[in-house]
């Protein structure tokens, strides 16, 4: 049968009336910057019997630090994101990211958090924020909790939220405040794109030996995923051209990506190699 | 964009100048009304019914769940359409509805009206179809197989149309040439994207007459085209067009216009439908994929002395505009080098993929890609620079062609000049030998193209316009022809050209829209023939009417026709200069003595051309045009991705009429042509489009258009207003073999298909790498 054709649009003021405006409707579904749920429901992927508008929410609108860690609320633009001082000279990962994602329109209506909670293995802020050790505060209907952004989806379009959870703030601890950082992507057109294949770089060196890493890879497996093994093997080493050959190696092959009408699983592959290795250049040489 | 100030020559007081479109207030302020925008009084929507499967018998149809929505208010299949076979060309294979068969994904089997679009699509999608499948076939050359799936029983080798043209002994020429090189390149299915899709709105009348609005480049060819599948004569079908948004070569005759007029006529309601981006894509009607194969004979002083080439297009299901498109892929670039032999065999093929049509160039477009790479690469190999390889071999004015046509002026040695000078084309690098890793370079490349400015097959009557200059009661000057503007600019250009006779501010001329009760027959606005031959045709007219202005105002004044002269619109005494009559008082006094008439001026034009004979020989075109572009790329050598970064495009259009709209046609030209070399392909795999939106298919973008450096070199010739030649699709022309030349001097590999992809270039680098390391 079709499906129901009307939708119910809540604007709630707290995030509490959020959650129970969710609780009450099984269909109910979050809808921020509206600019990947809106898509979905125009191309029949998604039926929301009720949409909740999470952006007139004051507690989950803007960026602020506390104990040295950036807090970023749900309902934060990704334009306010790209203008905000502390995220410009400190986190210039989610700049390099932000800039791609989208053009000026969907920068003014995307929020950060909606990008992680569609949950797409391209997704442009995923990478910078899992280099840069971010975690999400969650609340629901059983309270609050802490989630480690590694730990958050679980497949494409799946999130380790439960029904009627929301996702209200982004983390970016303290200690990772001096971490060199860095993402780009491969892509087809240079206005408005999806990545291929995308990498983040999180590092932080001490003269010139690597005292610690983070490479992320996107649009290679079915989550952003992390190259431990690049990162054990860069603990103590330079930067030379034989350890950047190594990256390159082991960044290649940790990608499993897919075939499909935008790349070969082959393209992806060596990208994921060719991006890792330039964009910790690039992280390195921001120091 | 830094364009040239162009020397606008001081006769002229309108032509030259750089007007914005007179329609542009409304297209920038959101007044325009496009099809979109307008609706009739009681009008439903429509809804296609499409196949879903790429090949096969249809069973059975079961329309019940769809008729018990609410809103439906009429569903059509084949039994409610003439059964007829029509189509715009030969083969005529369209039926309005499949009667018993589906061979493409998106052929139209049913139709619904609704009372609005989102009941309509879903009524549609409730009409069950069982099928019985069929084996089905997407590749040209696997199609033409014996043993291969079969579209159409009267083609049983699936080849839909064959084109041949012989001059002189190919054969002899190549045993004799000092070289002979062989060249393969394939252009892939390439979309318009214009921003508006395609739709229509169609009203039954009483009188079994039929309206339709919609945007269309031929509305007369529409009509006569329409007339026939839907049996009825071509008085009873009115075309109104209204502005476009959009066409590229799309909008010729649309099936769907005949399909909404069967359901009006049932549900007696006039209906509007309009594609989905997704469906224009999908099921539209795209640039056919082309397949080249060249072999060149040439002497080792650089002379052209025998080609011979074969082209293979893969048209789909049935026949849209690719048979002359094909036949243009495979003869128009013997207009632009003498080759002194040539033979050359196309195939239109038949495959399971949504029906190809025209775009902008023609098959031309497609033909210069391929051998402007080819001529790039050969002059490489025997060691003359190729610019001058081209300059060597190319046409001058003045020249007969093989084909018999007459090149009355060509300004391509001009172009030539120019583009090398401006864009330092001269002092390239040598492409690297193996291409280097981890680094951006630079290249740049060159091409040249030619084109028509109007083409006598396009119907079999006549070649030629007609055109209409009237003045009304309260002096308005209005231009009528027959052939619409497709968003170009050409009303601006009539304008103009009325204006400059009547010594009138252009801005003060009204082109009237085209709407076949009421306009003169026009054969429609493609072939680029709008400014010459329309255009033509509209000076006439305006010198007409400018002849009845002398004589009316030497008798309001009293004085002798000789001594009248025009003076910004007025005409007024050539001595005292004291008494003067205005266009005004010229149009109140003549309907005043005419009984309201208007005072009309009268042009057509036929242009010199003639119809070719049976060897194909005759001259095609009233004014060939030429055009030489530069692009200077920036290739990322580990992942292929490739970006235009300069941009040199010279024309030789003959008279710039509009330097403003002109350079406009290159912007435009340009932008598509870079993307349908780096980004723009419908992929389509088992019959299924995979990319039928903008996310997949990739129109550029600001980011992907560099600056653009446009300059007119204007040759004079004798049968265009004033000397204007064309620019409409002489703009693309270039621009992907330019592109395509620039990536091989850059990392020193040659591609043989566009779209260039980041990841099919990267492939070329890796295997031309691994070719080394061999070594
Ligand atoms: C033209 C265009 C270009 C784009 N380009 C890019 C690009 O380059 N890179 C890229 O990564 N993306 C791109 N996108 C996708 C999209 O813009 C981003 O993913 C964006 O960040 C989504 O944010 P949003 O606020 O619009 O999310 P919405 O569409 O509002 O929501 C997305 C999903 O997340 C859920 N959700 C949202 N917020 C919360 C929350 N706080 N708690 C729980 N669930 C939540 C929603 O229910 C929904 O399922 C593009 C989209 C468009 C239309």
């Amino acid at each position: 049968m079709a499906e129901p054709k009307t939708t119910e649009y809540v604007v709630p003021q707290s995030v509490g009336e959020a959650v129970e405006a969710l609780s009450e409707s099984p269909k109910a579904r979050v809808i921020a910057g509206g600019t990947d749920l809106m898509v979905g429901m125009r191309e029949g992927h998604v039926h929301p019997t009720r949409l909740v508008d999470i952006t007139r929410i004051q507690e989950l609108i803007g960026i602020s630090t506390q104990n040295g860690s950036l807090r970023i609320g749900a309902a934060t633009k990704i334009d306010e994101i790209l203008h905000h001082p502390t995220v410009r000279s400190e986190y210039p990962a989610l700049v390099d990211a932000g800039q791609l994602l989208g053009g000026w329109q969907i920068q003014n209506m995307a929020t950060l958090a909606g990008n992680l909670c569609n949950a797409s293995p391209a997704a442009e802020m995923s990478g910078p924020l899992l280099v840069l050790d971010a975690e999400v505060e969650v609340m629901g209907p059983s309270g609050e909790r802490r989630i480690p952004l590694g730990e958050f989806w679980t497949g494409p379009g799946k999130t380790v939220l439960e029904p009627a959870e929301i996702l209200t703030t982004i983390v970016i601890p303290g200690k990772v405040s001096g971490r060199l950082s860095a993402y780009q992507r491969v892509d087809i057109r240079h206005s408005v794109d999806i990545a291929l294949v995308s990498s983040a770089v999180g590092v932080e060196l001490s003269e010139g030996k690597v005292q610690l890493a983070r490479i992320a890879l996107g649009a290679v497996a079915p989550t952003v995923i992390r190259v431990t093994e690049a990162e054990a093997y860069l603990q103590g080493r330079t930067l030379s051209e034989e350890v950047l050959d190594k990256v390159e190696d082991l960044a290649e092959a940790a990608a499993v990506p897919i075939t499909d009408v935008r790349a070969s699983a082959e393209y992806r592959s060596a990208m994921a190699g060719v991006l890792a290795r330039r964009v910790l250049l690039l992280a390195a040489e921001r120091g | 964009m830094a364009d040239k100030e162009l020397t606008v020559s001081q006769a002229f007081r309108s032509v030259g100048q750089p007007l914005s479109q007179i329609d542009s207030a409304g297209k920038t302020t959101g007044l325009t009304q496009y099809l979109q925008d307008l609706s009739v009084p009681g009008m439903l929507h429509g809804s296609i019914v499409r196949s879903t499967i790429p090949h096969g018998l249809i069973r059975k149809i079961d329309t019940s769940q769809a008729e018990r929505l609410p809103g439906v208010r009429a569903i059509i299949t084949a039994k409610d359409c003439p059964g007829v076979l029509f189509g715009p060309q030969k083969p005529e294979d369209w039926e309005i509805l499949c009667q018993d068969r589906v061979r493409y994904i998106g052929d139209e089997v049913a139709a619904v009206a609704a009372t609005s679009p989102e009941v309509a699509k879903e009524a549609a999608q409730l009409v069950r179809i069982e099928y019985e499948e069929l084996p089905a076939v997407y590749d040209p050359f696997e199609a033409m197989k014996p043993g291969a799936a079969v579209l159409w029983e009267q083609h049983p080798d699936n080849i839909a149309y064959r084109f041949f043209i012989e001059r002189g002994d190919v054969d002899e020429a190549l045993a004799q040439a000092d070289h002979v090189f062989e060249h393969d390149f394939y252009t892939g299915r390439f979309y318009h994207a214009p921003m508006e899709p395609i739709g229509c709105i169609v009203q039954y009348q009483a009188d079994g007459s039929y309206t339709m609005w919609g945007p269309t480049h031929v509305p007369f060819r529409s009509r006569m085209t329409y007339s026939k599948g839907l049996g009825v004569s071509m008085a009873k079908i009115r075309i109104i067009v209204p502005p476009f948004g959009g066409s590229f070569g799309m909008k010729y005759e649309l099936n769907v216009n005949c399909i909404a007029a069967v359901l009006a006529k049932k549900c007696g309601r006039p209906l509007k439908f309009f594609y989905s981006r997704e469906e224009d894509i999908s099921a539209g009607h795209p640039r056919m994929g082309l397949h080249f194969h060249f072999r060149l004979g040439i002497n080792r002083d650089g002379r052209f002395v025998g080609k011979e080439a074969r082209v293979v297009g893969t048209g789909g299901a049935r026949t849209f505009w690719t048979p002359p498109v094909l036949s243009t892929a495979c003869y128009r670039i013997d207009g632009l080098y003498h080759f002194q032999n040539v033979r050359t065999e196309g195939l239109l093929v038949y495959t399971n993929q949504s029906p190809a049509t025209c775009f902008r160039g023609f098959g031309n477009a497609e033909a210069l890609t391929a051998f402007e790479t080819f001529i790039d690469e050969v002059g490489e190999k025997i060691g003359i620079d190729p610019v001058q390889l081209r300059r060597m071999n190319s046409v001058k004015s003045g020249d007969l062609t093989l084909h018999g046509w007459n090149i009355v002026s060509c300004g391509y040695q001009e172009c030539l000049d120019r583009a090398e000078e401006v864009s330092g084309f001269r002092d390239r690098n040598q492409p690297p030998k193996v291409p280097p890793r981890r680094v951006v370079v630079r290249g740049i490349g060159l091409a040249g193209g030619n084109h028509i400015s109007g083409n006598r097959v396009i119907i079999d009557e006549f070649d030629g316009s007609s055109a209409q200059v009237r003045v009304g009661f309260d002096g308005q000057v209005d231009v009528i022809v027959g052939d619409p503007d497709i968003g170009q600019g050409m009303n601006t250009v009539f304008a103009q050209i009325a204006a400059e006779v009547l010594g009138l501010d252009p801005t003060s001329v009204r082109s009237l829209p085209v709407d076949t009760l009421i306009s003169p027959h026009g054969i429609g606005t493609l072939g680029s023939r709008g400014t010459t031959i329309v255009g033509r045709a509209v000076q006439l007219a305006a010198e007409d009417a400018r002849a009845k202005i002398v004589t009316l105002a030497a008798e309001m004044l009293g004085m002798e026709p000789g001594r009248v002269e025009f003076q910004g619109g007025n005409a007024s005494v050539a001595k005292d200069g004291n008494r003067r009559v205005s266009m005004r008082e010229i149009g109140t006094e003549y309907s005043t003595r005419h009984g309201g008439a208007y005072l009309v001026g009268n042009g057509d034009f036929t242009p010199p051309t003639e119809f070719p004979d049976a060897s194909k020989y005759g001259n095609l075109s009233a004014a060939y045009v030429f055009g030489v572009h530069v692009a200077e790329v920036e290739v990322d050598t580990e992942t292929g991705a490739v970006r235009v970064v300069n941009y040199w495009a010279v024309h030789d259009s003959g008279t710039v009429i509009n330097p403003s709209t002109a350079t406009g046609q290159v912007h435009g030209g340009v932008a598509q042509g870079i993307s349908s070399a780096l980004t723009e392909e419908v992929l389509v795999k088992d019959g299924l489009v995979t990319n039928p939106n903008f996310l997949d298919y990739r129109i550029p973008g600001f980011q992907d258009i560099p600056e653009m450096h446009v300059e007119f070199v204007e040759t004079q010739d004798p049968y265009g207003p004033f000397g204007a030649k064309s620019i409409g699709e002489s703009s693309l022309n270039p621009a992907a073999s330019a592109v395509c030349n620039a990536i091989y001097n850059a990392v020193g590999v040659r591609v043989h298909q566009t779209p260039v992809t980041p990841e099919r270039l990267w492939k070329l680098m890796e295997t031309a790498r691994q070719g080394e390391g061999k070594k």
